[in-house]
């Protein structure tokens, strides 16, 4: 093969491997951040570091690193119980590496902390595999299907913009976004103390939505989010309130514990359907796909598997012409790697991010932020995730690094 | 309850004036401290390591809970330490309250692994301390009796009985528990001896000649105890469709208990494929969790018998509802005990309240080599039947010295 036809092809993921040294795994290390590292901003609520990173180093001195969330024990704990089985195996066999994890794993039920160090695992890889063949991780995933990547605001107390609050300030967000062409965001306009909701809380809820759509029409595209919490009927009075404002996608209703009860929320509703990062692997997901259950599909890489089952997950929901919209808020790996595969993935939709996180959170541990410009970001154009980590981490505390296997 | 009621069913006198002042205190209470029990990794019994964690609720009421899950430490104990916060200060006797809580905790990620394993350890620990705070056994608390004696059948897998494998010695296998009064066995043809299709083909082909040699054992247990001995078939979730339909059919003139889990149980049309096409009664699988994924297997009549793992599945609430559950379309329930000793217990409780109960699985190995280490009253069985302890809880009574020579040790994982 030619390198001018290897850089075209869209499987140059393999095409990566012929082309470069055997290598193989000799150190595994967790990554966990001080616990009173605390990242102002003016977040409304959080602050804190609640990702952690796992570095796959080789023999021929490359180091590849993973990132995943939000219960570091019980991941690091997993990546413990893991990791004497990854020393010594070439990172770059994706697909094997994962398949033989994820058959130990589906020994008693797959997903958790388990599942989520998988993830991790396989980012790392990957990291590996464009460092080594000198390609963005982008292009290892099919190169380049569309220039940017466009993005929402998720717009939450919690993760606030300059600790402004939803309801008392809900069109100073919108106005900070659309002056900076953000064209898109997510609220969580309803909450209830139970399963259920009152009509009084659907109706402050609508609030907000009506009065977006009275200041600035259609210009804003709006996202719902419901963090599965409601039943049946709670989803279906929601969607039927929604129905005339335009709404972008209904994002987890219900639990994801019934594919049937959701295709019947989504042949009710013409808002689509949006589901779920609670979901992992496209074992699962497939389920809802072909229940006819989902419309828009949200994973989050260092959740579902990895960057690896991510773009599996996209490539059948295509066959659905089901578009992606990735969850991207946890660390600042998770929404570079997103970054990259958006620009790949056939059907796109629309990549979440959070004001506060690329602006406050991420630059304080790497340095290659993708910040967006008119509503759209780009990955970084160099090898592997291409995430700049910051090297005085290492240095001045804020990073606790562990070795937990290792071997020649 | 009327107190004459009340000791009738509590029936063992020895409990009777404890249980009745432990019931009326049944009220309020709190969980104080939780533990993590680690069992030595470096021992060996029979060339296997115990790899199970057991949590520990105490109580300010003095009463201590035990619950159970395995495989391994480490992402258990971490993911004790962060569920910990929404465990320590609640009632331990509001068992579906904090189940949902827990539940809808983790299942803002995807939900299973590691944290659900310990959901379900939670779980058991707290109908362990209801057990002992009403002074009734745990079965009892599920609805009593639904069983006199359940009928075991021996696992073979991995596991030997005195060191007798299962391709080497099926003859003798069957004489040992044949004489035992075990009338059922549990073989692995196909990813153990000396055929192994798996090992060869890593589940993706079966030649001819491996579906006809993988018979092996089975023809030889025919030929010593013609049709005295039930025989059931794992395959471990390791094969795709194809191999699947050959295998059954290559199974159907034997007479087989059940085949269990050929493939992963991901795709329930494949197996109400499998289903359809084959008389064998397929079952399926501790690899699943919760009644809402066993619910869709049920629908899709992808299932004939339940197989579930107590300390994988939720618990003892959950596999009580997915047993409730499967009873409305009279499939039977199986569990699946080759795990830790609190497994055994646990399984045989919740069992024994069943009344869609099909058969038990035990592995000599473990409740004769492995639990006495630890368990001073492990149920063993008798004459081809175990049944459920009389103590109040699980009623496991646990040797303490196994605390004091290092073979389990404590760990406080949070404290109130």
């Amino acid at each position: 093969m030619t390198r001018r036809t290897f850089l075209q092809l869209p499987a140059a993921m393999l095409a990566a491997i012929d082309n470069t040294e055997p290598m193989k795994i000799t150190r595994i290390e967790a990554v966990t951040f001080r616990k009173d590292l605390h990242i102002g901003g003016d977040s409304g609520g959080s602050g804190v570091t609640e990702f952690c990173w796992v570095r796959l180093h080789t023999d021929k001195g490359l180091i590849g690193t993973g990132e995943t969330y939000p219960f570091h024990q019980g991941e690091i704990g997993a990546l413990r119980d893991y990791a004497p089985t990854l020393i010594r195996r070439d990172p770059r066999d994706i697909d094997g590496i994962w398949r033989a994890f994820f058959h130990r794993m589906a020994m008693r039920n797959t997903g958790g902390a388990d599942m989520r160090i998988l993830s991790a695992i396989n980012m790392a890889q990957l990291d590996i595999l464009g460092q080594a063949s000198g390609l963005p991780l982008y292009r290892l995933l099919g190169g380049k299907t569309r220039p940017r990547v466009r993005v929402y605001n998720t717009t939450t107390d919690y993760w606030a913009i300059n600790g402004m609050k939803m309801g008392p300030d809900t069109m100073k967000n919108v106005r900070f976004l659309l002056d900076r062409g953000i064209t898109a965001m997510k609220i969580y306009p309803f909450t209830a103390p139970d399963n259920y909701l009152s009509n009084a809380a659907l109706d402050r809820g609508m609030g907000w939505i009506r009065e977006i759509r009275d200041k600035v029409g259609n210009e804003m595209d709006i996202a719902v989010d419901l963090w599965g919490r409601f039943d049946l009927p709670s989803a279906q009075r929601v969607a039927k309130a929604l129905e005339p404002y335009n709404i972008m996608y209904l994002e987890d209703a219900m639990l994801m514990s019934n594919a049937e009860t959701y295709a019947r929320l989504a042949a009710e509703t013409s808002v689509p359907i949006c589901m779920s990062e609670t979901l992992a692997s496209r074992y699962e997901y497939r389920e809802f796909f072909e229940k006819r259950a989902c419309d828009v599909v949200m994973y989050d890489l260092t959740w579902c598997g990895g960057v690896s089952e991510a773009k599996k997950i996209s490539d059948m929901a295509d066959t659905y012409f089901i578009p992606t919209s990735p969850h991207t808020c946890g660390g600042p790996l998770l929404y570079i790697c997103s970054a990259h595969l958006c620009t790949a993935l056939p059907s796109f939709l629309i990549m979440e991010s959070n004001y506060w996180k690329y602006t406050h959170q991420y630059p304080h541990f790497v340095k290659n932020v993708p910040v967006p410009e008119k509503g759209h970001v780009t990955p970084p154009e160099l090898p592997g995730i291409g995430a700049g980590i910051k090297p005085e981490l290492f240095q001045n505390g804020d990073a606790i690094v562990e070795t937990v296997a290792s071997g020649q | 309850m009327r107190r004459r009621d009340f000791l009738a069913t509590v029936g063992m006198g020895l409990w009777t004036r404890q249980a009745q002042a432990a019931a009326a205190n049944v009220g309020p209470m709190k969980i104080t401290k939780i533990e993590a029990v680690r069992f030595r990794s470096d021992q060996r019994i029979q060339g296997i390591a115990p790899n199970w964690i057991w949590v520990r609720l105490h109580t300010d009421t003095g009463l201590i809970g035990t619950g159970e899950s395995y495989p391994g430490y480490e992402a258990h104990r971490g993911a004790l330490k962060e569920l910990s916060g929404y465990i320590l200060g609640k009632d331990p006797t509001r068992i579906d309250r904090l189940w949902q809580d827990l539940f809808y905790r983790i299942s803002y990620q995807p939900w299973g692994g590691a944290e659900h394993r310990i959901l379900t350890a939670v779980n058991i620990a707290q109908w362990d301390i209801l057990g002992q705070a009403s002074g009734l056994p745990v079965y009892k608390l599920l609805g009593g009796k639904s069983q006199e004696k359940l009928m075991v059948y021996n696992t073979m897998n991995g596991w030997t009985i005195n060191g007798m494998r299962e391709h080497d010695a099926p003859e003798k296998i069957t004489e040992f528990l044949l004489k035992r009064g075990i009338k059922a066995i549990k073989l692995y043809p196909y990813d153990r001896g000396p055929v192994n299709a798996l090992a060869r083909h890593g589940g993706t082909f079966i030649t001819q000649a491996e579906l006809k040699q993988s018979l092996d054992p089975i023809q030889r247990i025919r030929k010593v105890a013609g049709d005295e001995m039930e025989i059931a078939l794992d395959l471990s979730s390791r094969w795709n469709l194809p191999c699947t339909m050959q295998i059954a059919r290559s199974l159907e003139p034997y007479g087989i208990m059940y085949l269990e889990d050929p493939m992963l149980p991901d795709n329930l049309e494949a197996y109400a494929s499998l289903a359809r096409e084959t008389s064998i009664p397929v079952c399926i699988s501790e690899r699943l969790a919760t009644r809402f994924r066993f619910r869709e297997m049920f629908e899709a009549r992808a299932v004939d018998v339940v197989m579930y793992d107590v300390t994988w599945c939720g618990g003892i609430s959950e596999a009580k509802k997915i047993s409730d559950m499967a009873d409305t379309y009279k499939i039977p329930t199986s569990p699946h005990t080759g795990g830790g000793p609190i497994l055994w217990y646990a399984s045989i409780h919740t069992a024994t309240s069943l009344n869609n109960f099909y058969i038990m699985e035990s592995v000599y190995h473990l409740y004769n080599d492995v639990y006495p280490r630890y368990l001073k009253n492990v149920p063993v069985p008798v004459n081809g039947f175990v049944t459920a302890p009389e103590a109040p809880g699980l009623g496991i009574e646990i040797r303490e010295e196994a605390f004091r020579n290092g073979d389990a040790v404590a760990e406080t994982i949070a404290e109130l």
